[in-house]
């Protein structure tokens, strides 16, 4: 009988239906810790100022991203402003700080990579609807955290690997990997400073040397912002 | 008594709860560099790529784990770090190419040759790796086939343990996809599975050839009536051995491959007394043997790639001491060009072969010297110099500045580089010094031209740096002496208390101390001197093979106390750790009292080190694996070996090869094994695994610490050289500090310097090592990751004006801020179509004392950091003072350049929309003039017209910026041009201040009258 149900708890154990429902544990703390469900599934807008330092210096960092639509990165430096901006079905950069005095269409392959940063819900919500498929990997050390690790298959192609803090449930490492001009590429970002939003969300207000001063979500967003200017 | 035991009791249990705050992350930003060489590599067992995207290939090494390249081999990154590092074999799932198998334990069984720790399988492409479980104990696996008919079915070839008898090797076969393995072909505990091979029309056919083979530290027997080459036709449910034609037993190991074109053409190359190839052409059911040339049957324990084009059948290769190839199936072999690629042509010694099966004319070619891409059938090579997997028995370091380090690798000769090159150490700057299989390099101190090197078997040079010569000083037997048997790693030693003495071990200790001219032997022959292990040229099995490898009864050790250079320790092969205390007049063998501490008598003694704190105290590394036994060997004694006491960690894994005691904490040991690196900051008591960018499973052989620059140095045996640099925060960090939530650490005095690397960069191909930093460290603890909350780095100078502030990092355990010693750079003119550099200089300060303040979240914390001018004569502390005065009086014209600038464009930009209401044409012509004198000005401050950065357009700006820059980056006192050109700016700004002034002297109240009569409302600017 004892041997029946350690063979029995163990089966239990190492049954793949039990590791995927830990991974959607996972996502449930996740989603918890950042707010809840309730919170994530209204957001439909965010607007983000911040600064990037370097050297003793600020450039400030602005991010406006409205739900599943379009979204503008604009920094400033020096009088002069450089962007990103991305929606469904197009994108543009604009970076004047090497001489470019127009804005220049991102390749289709940058757009489809990038649609994902669309969804500012976070892919986890409703993942399996949006075709994106979970993992709970091994445990992995961030900055000396025994980070649970949670790899999304995304729809795009892309793989994300979130190492989230096992106390907190925190996401505090971003790990991208993806292709681009056919080489992999793997982008790695840091989260600090967790704060809460006046919406109750509780996000980091430090990426990786990005500190924002403000996060401001559903707020409205001047669809000004997002048009493109073809300078002389 | 009460409070004695409730003491006793309060320490036992609060110090591991302290102690236990030390952990690998404790010491994870103090990354180690790794600095290769990959200019020759390390010795390559499999190559694997993915059929349908040939541009990703996984490389399988000896001692550096796997390393994945998608773009053909101009770059390579690790993807096994945290695992064992010697791979025996690869494979990928090519229906679905991100399912790859590792199986851990090169099967390349010489004398050196590590240790597997079994199957690992990735789902992701390497990014995680799962242990299969059932293989942890096979040691070395040689081949992994996925069934291309059905991806469940996987089989594994494991020889197995190298070193003892095991059941734990055969034929595994997995119909899960890999994730449990059934054993399907066994003979018994000495023979094990080498190769297999699979007919891809009917997967059900397999062959298997098995291998009987053992080494003991002074044999090697291949051969055995274990070996034999088998079939099956259902999948290894059966087995039958196939004989018609193949040599009478006993035979060796057998290489196989079938043609994937035409699978009933099958080629073995068979290993026996006359070792031949073997063709068969029914399906292995009879064969007969071939001609061959030299190389096609050269060692066969060690050379066992046979590959076949996988589109001509005709078309086969045999990567072995040379490469060679066939055209005709087989039947011939010519030898192909070694001419081109790599440092010598194409390095001998090869082990692995993948042909592209899309484009069959493009080889990846795995030797001991790293991979080659031949694109023309191995006609010509290209050795991928971007693979830094090269194999170091030791390191030693020289006092240059930069130092240099030096080391010997596995068959690729003794080299040396700098610590750190203008933009990095690299492939070029990597020198070759000595040929043969490498060993100890040790340069003179005493006269830096002079290094001694050494090739297998006790073959020393002294080498001239400065003339490219060298003289070989290898001790000799004299009248009535034995013939001197030296180890394949002899050891070659420097005084670490007389810098003058240079010694040398056979069985006997030489010592020298006229840089090898002449010797005196100081010992008797130090050694068990057993006959019984000194028979090496019956070693081999069927094939003779004794290069000095299995040589033994040597010495393999040698310590000169750092205290007293009469106190020479020396370790043997077999088991004989002797010391003298007269410079070897007399000598006491301690092998007994190590051996009462649990130590076995015979081991290896592969390090000492004498204490340089306690003449008594001495360490010791002992390593057994070759007995086959894996477990780390660590002692201490503290009164000269007459007592030892064996130090143990749940951490160490792997046999111990290094045992260094740092130079400054006495507490502070690190230990080298086969399976990492190690290190304790309380004498022992707990030891933690570096994991700082070390590969976890490492292949530490040797350590050593810079006494000026306080770097760790890391020979490793298939990463190249590993340096973490400036283990000072290891030497202070305290159980006391580790309990804190916060600390900083007091900074030692910082060279204030902009750089000394920016000039004489060679060469940038292949690999590329970073340089440490040589900006102002400032370093603080957190107890745990900081979550929430800011952190801020603060510095101020003695005046209490903040100099800069940083963001700080916020991770558990040490963290770093590098502060670039300058301040915060200047507001500069902007809205110009061109952005200035300026805004990102700020002068370098001044030399002195400075305050760090760090604020985490509501709290500072406060330390002291000290900036050191070197004694320049070319620049001294008057020159900087002038430098420092001149670059903030430019600093200063930046600033009010700015806010002319910003006065100018803003009066203009409120002028725009006002001035087209304006109804009177009249007016509108004076606001308009007064807006075309404003631009005007404007664009003598900034450029306003640039079009683009390929056009120079220098305004005021730009000239303020020539002189501020230059000032700003160079290491010398302002010349007399570039003060009389502060003086030029300084007039310039000022007539365009006045301009300014007259500008609006003329308009402004007119404008304003102006507006106030058409009664339009003007922004204010």
């Amino acid at each position: 009988m004892k041997s029946f149900f350690v063979t029995f708890l163990f089966s239990m154990i190492f049954n793949s239906g039990i590791a995927q429902k830990t991974a959607d544990e996972v996502v449930a703390k996740v989603i918890e810790a950042q707010g809840g469900l309730t919170k994530l599934k209204s957001i439909q807008s965010v607007k983000q100022q911040g600064n990037i330092e370097f050297s003793g210096q600020k450039v400030p960092y602005n991010v406006y991203i409205i739900h599943d639509k379009i979204l503008k990165i604009e920094f400033t430096f020096n009088g002069l402003t450089g962007y990103q901006l991305m929606a469904k079905d197009s994108g543009y950069q604009f970076s004047p700080f090497q001489g470019m005095t127009s804005p220049e269409r991102m390749t289709a392959e940058d757009i489809m990579q990038g649609q994902d940063n669309l969804d500012i819900q976070g892919v986890l919500i409703d993942y399996a609807q949006k075709g994106h498929s979970i993992e709970l990997m091994e445990p992995e050390d961030v900055d000396g955290v025994d980070a649970i690790q949670l790899k999304v298959n995304l729809k795009s192609g892309k793989t994300l690997f979130y190492f989230i803090d096992p106390d907190t449930f925190y996401i505090i490492r971003t790990k991208v990997k993806g292709i681009s001009n056919g080489q992999e590429y793997t982008n790695i970002s840091n989260n600090y400073n967790f704060k809460t939003t006046s919406n109750g969300l509780i996000l980091p207000y430090t990426v990786d040397n990005i500190t924002y001063d403000n996060i401001e979500v559903n707020v409205p967003i001047d669809q000004k912002i997002f048009e493109i200017k073809k300078t002389k | 008594m009460k409070s004695i035991l409730f003491g006793l009791l309060f320490l036992t249990a609060s110090l591991p709860q302290i102690l236990a705050q030390i952990s690998s992350a404790t010491f994870g930003t103090m990354q180690a560099r790794h600095l290769g060489p990959a200019v020759t590599g390390g010795r390559i067992s499999a190559i694997e790529g993915i059929n349908t995207e040939p541009r990703t290939i996984y490389v399988g090494t000896a001692g550096g784990g796997v390393w994945k390249t998608t773009n053909a081999g101009a770059s390579f990154s690790s993807v096994f770090d945290k695992y064992c590092q010697s791979i025996g074999a690869l494979a990928i799932d090519q229906k679905n190419p991100k399912t790859i198998f590792v199986g851990t334990g090169e099967s390349n069984m010489r004398n050196t040759v590590s240790i597997g720790e079994g199957l690992y399988k990735t789902m992701d492409g390497g990014e995680n790796w799962k242990r299969i479980g059932g293989l942890d104990e096979t040691e070395h696996i040689s081949k992994i086939i996925i069934d291309p008919a059905n991806s469940n079915t996987v089989y594994v070839a494991a020889p197995g343990p190298l070193w003892s008898d095991s059941d734990q090797r055969g034929l595994y076969k997995s119909t899960d996809g890999g994730n449990t393995f059934q054993k399907i072909l066994y003979i018994n505990n000495k023979t094990g599975c080498a190769d297999i091979a699979l007919d891809p029309t009917n997967t059900n056919i397999v062959y298997a050839t098995t291998w009987e083979f053992r080494r003991t530290p002074y044999s090697f027997n291949s051969g055995g009536e274990g070996s034999a080459i088998y079939k099956s036709t259902d999948g290894g449910k059966s087995w039958k051995e196939l004989t018609n034609g193949i040599p009478k037993k006993p035979i060796g190991r057998t290489a196989l491959t079938l043609a994937p074109s035409e699978p009933n053409h099958l080629i073995a190359i068979i290993e026996g007394e006359k070792t031949g190839l073997y063709i068969s052409n029914d399906a292995g059911e009879t064969w007969k043997e071939q001609s061959v040339t030299f190389n096609v049957v050269s060692r066969p324990f060690y050379f066992s790639t046979l590959v076949v084009d996988p589109k001509d059948s005709k078309r086969v290769y045999r990567p072995a001491f040379s490469f060679s190839y066939s055209d005709d199936g087989g039947y011939s072999f010519a030898d192909g060009s070694g001419g081109s690629g790599g440092i010598f042509g194409v390095h001998p010694d090869m082990h692995a072969l993948w042909v592209n099966p899309n484009y069959t004319n493009q080889l990846y070619l795995g030797t001991d010297g790293g991979v080659y891409m031949s694109n023309d059938r191995g006609a010509s090579w290209m050795h991928l110099s971007s693979l830094p997997v090269s194999q170091f028995y030791h390191v030693t370091y020289d006092l240059n500045e930069p130092y240099h380090v030096y080391g010997g690798l596995q068959d690729n000769g003794s080299w040396y580089a700098p610590s750190k090159t203008p933009f990095g150490t690299k492939n070029a700057d990597w020198k070759f010094v000595y040929g043969g299989d490498g060993f100890w390099v040790q340069p003179d101190p005493v006269n830096p031209e002079f290094i001694y090197a050494e090739f297998q078997g006790g073959e020393i040079g002294r080498v001239n740096l400065k003339e490219g010569t060298s003289v070989n000083i290898k001790p000799q037997a004299g009248s009535g002496e034995e013939k001197l048997r030296f180890n394949w790693n002899s050891p070659i030693q420097i005084g670490a208390k007389n810098k003058n003495n240079l010694y040398i071990g056979a069985q006997y200790l030489y010592k020298s101390t006229n840089k090898g001219r002449s010797w005196t032997r100081i010992s008797p022959d130090l050694t068990t001197n057993d006959k019984k292990k000194q028979e090496q040229e019956k070693s081999g099995g069927l094939s003779a093979d004794n290069t000095s490898a299995e040589n033994h009864c040597t010495i393999f050790t040698i310590a000169e106390s750092p205290l007293n250079d009469q106190m020479i320790w020396v370790g043997t092969d077999d088991g004989n750790l002797q010391y003298t205390m007269d410079g070897g007049k007399s000598w006491n063998n301690v092998s007994a009292q190590y051996a009462s501490a649990g130590i076995p008598k015979q081991t290896w003694v592969s390090s000492i080190e004498p204490s340089r704190f306690d003449v008594n105290t001495v360490y010791a590394t002992f390593e057994n694996h070759m007995y086959g036994d894996r477990k780390t060997y660590l002692a201490k004694s503290s009164d000269k070996g007459k007592t030892w006491a064996r130090m143990m960690s749940d951490e160490f894994s792997g046999f111990a090869h290094k045992i260094k005691e740092d130079l400054v904490n006495k507490n502070l040991l690190f230990l080298g094994t086969e399976f990492g690196l190690f290190a304790t900051m309380d004498g022992g008591a707990k030891w933690i695994r570096m994991k700082n960018n070390v590969p976890w499973r490492a292949m530490v052989r040797d350590i050593t610490i810079h006494p000026v620059t306080h770097d760790l140095i890391i020979a490793t045996h298939g990463r190249g050289i590993l340096i973490v640099d400036n283990i000072t925060a290891m030497r202070n960090m305290t159980p006391d500090i580790a309990n804190k939530e916060v600390h900083i650490f007091e900074s030692a005095p910082v060279t204030l310097t902009m750089g000394k690397l920016q000039i004489g960069g060679t060469g940038g191909e292949g690999w590329s090592a970073n340089n440490p930093s040589q900006l102002a460290p400032i370093k603080y603890y957190f107890k745990n990751r900081l979550n929430v909350g800011e952190v801020r780095v603060m510095i101020y100078d003695h005046s209490g004006k903040l100099v800069q502030s940083m963001p700080g990092s916020k991770r558990k355990g040490i963290n770093v801020v590098n502060w670039n010693m300058r301040g915060t750079p200047p507001q500069v003119a902007g809205g110009s179509s061109k952005v200035d550099q300026s805004g990102f200089l700020a002068p370098l300060v001044l030399p002195g004392d400075y305050t760090v303040k760090i604020k985490v979240g509501d709290q500072e914390y406060q330390s002291k950091m000290t900036l050191v001018a070197p004694n320049d004569p070319n620049f001294t502390l008057t020159d900087r003072k002038q430098q420092y005065d001149a670059a903030y009086q430019l600093f200063a014209l930046h600033e009010n350049l700015a806010k002319l600038t910003n006065d100018v464009t803003l009066k203009n930009k409120v002028l725009q929309a006002p001035m087209e209401k304006l109804k009177d044409p009249a007016n509108k012509a004076v606001v308009k003039e007064y807006s075309v004198q404003l631009d005007s000005l404007r664009g003598i401050l900034i450029p306003t017209r640039q079009v683009s950065i390929f056009a120079d357009e220098k305004r005021l700006r730009e000239d303020i910026s020539d002189v501020y820059q230059a000032l700003c980056t160079q290491e010398a006192a302002p010349s007399n041009l570039q003060l009389e050109r502060m003086k030029v700016l300084s007039t310039d700004l000022k007539k365009a201040t006045d301009k300014l002034v007259s500008i609006n002297q003329l308009y402004q109240d007119r404008v304003k009258a102006i507006f106030l009569k058409e009664k339009i409302d003007m922004d204010k600017p």
